[in-house]
């Protein structure tokens, strides 16, 4: 009964959303809006210790529900909803049926291994277990465990526990059909992105490709995969801030990067690699009071999350093992000065990349080509890929100071990291493609990707279709 | 345990294995050291879904068990159900559609040919890649649809310990008595009895440098004291009520791991 109340409420705001920015967009910002607060609002509850936590999500999805109505719907000033553009319904209706395709494959692949990959159990369900049922906040981030990784935020643990909190059951199914969200949102994601400045043919090819990586079509139930659509939603969003619905794709892309520091550690990273690259174009831009404004709904955005991840880290969680067991072993120095370790570091990501897709070739070819053409007219792309050479970087670095011993560590981690990057590194990819085959130059401004001169395009010139 | 050469057991991916099936194997390190000797292989395993594991079966390695270890059959389908022929059938279409549409940039925007021509082949493959990606999925679920799905090892462990989830509710630690357990053991146990804490009193085998499993404060080399559940891990039930008088066997949780509760307590 409540989780049809709640399942109603989240498709009402889904709706409002889709009548004021267009049905993919309203679409992704409704389910995004409706997890971050199902996420948010569960795991205050049972920091506060609050009765009947269903009871709680629905007041909190209802509230966000009236605010969206009464500031959204209606008013001489809004702006009509963006349609379907031109050409694009055969792309779309190719792309529900891949997607389509998709979901059964993992459906059907779930009813085989329904409590997922081994973190999915031995980390993100056992902590939700622990969430829904223990009733003491200590216990679910005990030192005992530290081989869980309680310091871990808890996006996805705290989503599968309201679920099974509003469902009445701790049914394996909540935590399969979680693991849909981020496949499906994330093939949806990158067609829209370019669908919406006029490419979708280019968008539904990045979609195919995306889910042509065998990792994202296992039913894994990793927090890795909502971590990659979050980086991919963030760069999405940052590209689709113009026009008029500037201000709310910027807070899209800040509830996105907010969503990421909540899901994982190396969302922080990720937040530090955007900061960095923001103040980095601002600086050489000399565009500092603009990138400021721009910043403001970005912070508004990933305000909630950053409260929550603040309070958790210095609260609830314990150290996190890097760090723990730095003590051991080697000094970090030595660490850094081992020749071995750089060269076992790059061989593995070398590895990881050579294995993961015949996809990358095809992108990486047009790319070199787009930049033997014309490299200014990529100036928006440095920007994105400016962060994910950080995130390498990032990565890279954790492993040469990890305690741990470190072939044990790549061998077990590495393969998800890249699947986390694996979503931006196409839509990177296929955005050099893009800026580089649209010849013309708008005039909106972009916050960070361009200036007057090399914008992202806005659309294909309609001869050319 | 003696490693076997994974040469030895190599599938040949031309053949498109779905599944195979072995004998007296144990697998070691498809997941790196943490899944050190548990998976057991002895009955029909799709490879796909060994821990995780892509088809191409990189870094598969079993070791043996005691017993000769061979393949005792692999099952092999080299042919694809109608779903497979409509996802690639698709993906040529859209690379015909791509041709005519400008899905890809095409010599007239870009003006390198040799550059272009590469990446048209290239995507050619990865289209073509993708859907037969997205086939070879299907076909593999396609084989477990109209059949029984057979239950995991996860799956029946979290069901046959339902009651003692129910003996233990209200407990916030158990105490892990730990002779060797293996880690897996070890993870899957905490997994099934959650929310209650399990506490080890001894490091897990098996554990990679780095990972503490067993809290230092609670590492003992006397009675367990105070607990009133522990979980014993041992090849030899009947000598758990030896070793641990005043307590009381709860349950058999598989896996030669015996739940214990105090005689005192309810």
């Amino acid at each position: 009964m409540i989780i049809t109340l709640y399942l109603m409420i989240s498709l009402l705001l889904t709706a409002i959303m889709v009548q004021r920015y267009g049905d993919l967009a309203g679409l992704l910002l409704g389910v995004g809006l409706a997890i971050s607060i199902t996420s948010l609002g569960y795991f205050w509850t049972l920091v506060l210790g609050l009765d009947a936590p269903a009871v709680w999500l629905v007041l909190a999805n209802g509230t966000a529900l009236w605010l969206a109505h009464k500031t959204l719907s209606g008013g001489a000033t809004s702006a009509p909803a963006p349609g379907i553009p031109a050409g694009a319904l055969r792309c779309r209706l190719l792309l529900a049926f891949t997607i389509g395709l998709t979901t059964i494959a993992l459906l059907t692949q779930s009813m085989a291994s329904p409590h997922g990959g081994w973190d999915a159990w031995a980390i993100w369900n056992l902590r939700a277990r622990f969430m829904a049922d223990s009733g003491q906040i200590d216990q679910v981030f005990s030192t005992v465990y530290l081989w869980s990784h309680p310091d871990y935020p808890v996006l996805l643990p705290s989503l599968t526990a309201a679920f099974w909190e509003l469902s009445g059951a701790r049914s394996q199914t909540v935590p399969i059909c979680i693991g849909l969200i981020a496949p499906t949102m994330t093939m949806l994601l990158i067609y829209h992105v370019f669908e919406r400045v006029g490419y979708h043919w280019h968008g539904l090819v990045a979609a195919i490709v995306l889910a042509s990586n065998d990792a994202f079509l296992v039913p894994l139930q990793y927090a890795d995969q909502l971590l990659g659509l979050a980086f991919l939603a963030t760069g999405a969003f940052i590209t689709l801030a113009r026009g008029q619905h500037r201000v709310v794709m910027l807070r899209a892309a800040g509830v996105a990067l907010g969503a990421a520091m909540w899901t994982k550690n190396e969302g922080i990273l990720f937040a530090l690699a955007v900061l960095a690259t923001a103040v980095l174009v601002a600086f050489v831009r000399r565009s500092l009071p603009e990138m400021s404004r721009a910043a403001i709904p970005v912070l508004q955005g990933a305000a909630p999350f950053l409260a929550t991840l603040a309070w958790f880290k210095s609260r609830l969680a314990p150290d996190n093992d890097l760090f723990a067991g730095a003590g051991q072993g080697p000094s970090m120095l030595d660490k850094i000065l081992t020749p071995e370790r750089y060269e076992l570091i790059g061989t593995a990501f070398t590895n990881q990349y050579v294995t993961l897709t015949p996809a990358l070739m095809a992108l990486s070819i047009f790319a070199l080509a787009a930049l033997t053409i014309s490299p200014r007219r990529l100036t928006p792309v440095l920007a994105p890929a400016l962060v994910l050479l950080m995130m390498h970087t990032g990565y890279f670095l954790v492993y040469l100071i990890t305690p741990n011993d470190l072939e044990w560590h790549l061998a077990t981690s590495l393969d998800r990291l890249v699947l986390q990057l694996w979503p931006g590194l196409l839509f990177i990819l296929m955005l050099i493609v893009v800026c580089s085959a649209d010849r013309r130059h708008p005039v909106e401004s972009n916050p960070w990707f361009d200036d007057h001169k090399y914008p992202i395009p806005a659309g294909k010139p309609q001869n050319e279709h | 345990m003696v490693p076997v050469p994974f040469a030895q057991l190599r599938l040949d991916p031309a053949d498109r294995m779905t599944g195979i099936k072995l004998h007296g194997l144990r697998l070691i390190s498809a997941y790196g050291a943490l899944n050190q000797g548990i998976t057991d292989l002895s009955t029909w395993t799709p490879v796909h879904q060994i821990s995780g594991l892509t088809r191409s079966e990189s870094g598969l390695e079993f070791r043996s068990d005691g017993q000769d270890p061979h393949i005792i059959s692999a099952r092999n389908d080299n042919t694809r159900s109608w779903p497979a022929y409509v996802l690639i059938m698709l993906g040529a279409a859209l690379v015909a559609m791509g041709f005519v549409r400008g899905a890809v940039p095409d010599r007239a925007r870009y003006g390198n040919e040799l550059l272009i021509a590469c990446g048209w082949v290239a995507m050619a493959v990865t289209i073509s890649v993708s859907f037969v990606t997205l086939a070879d999925t299907i076909q593999l679920a396609g084989t477990a649809i109209g059949r029984p799905v057979a239950e995991d090892e996860l799956s029946r462990l979290d069901r046959e310990r339902t009651y003692a989830r129910q003996q233990l509710r209200g407990r916030s630690e158990v105490l892990l008595a730990s002779r060797n357990i293996p880690v897996q053991t070890f993870f899957q146990l905490q997994y099934t009895l959650s929310p209650v804490l399990l506490v080890p009193l001894r490091p897990i085998d098996g554990v990679p440098q780095g990972l503490p499993l067993a809290a230092p404060d609670v590492v003992s080399e006397g009675p367990p004291g105070p607990a009133d559940a522990i979980c014993l891990w041992s090849e030899n039930q009947s000598e758990c009520p030896e070793m641990l008088p005043g307590y009381h066997m709860t349950q058999d949780l598989g896996g030669q791991l015996v739940l214990m509760t105090r005689d005192t307590q309810r």
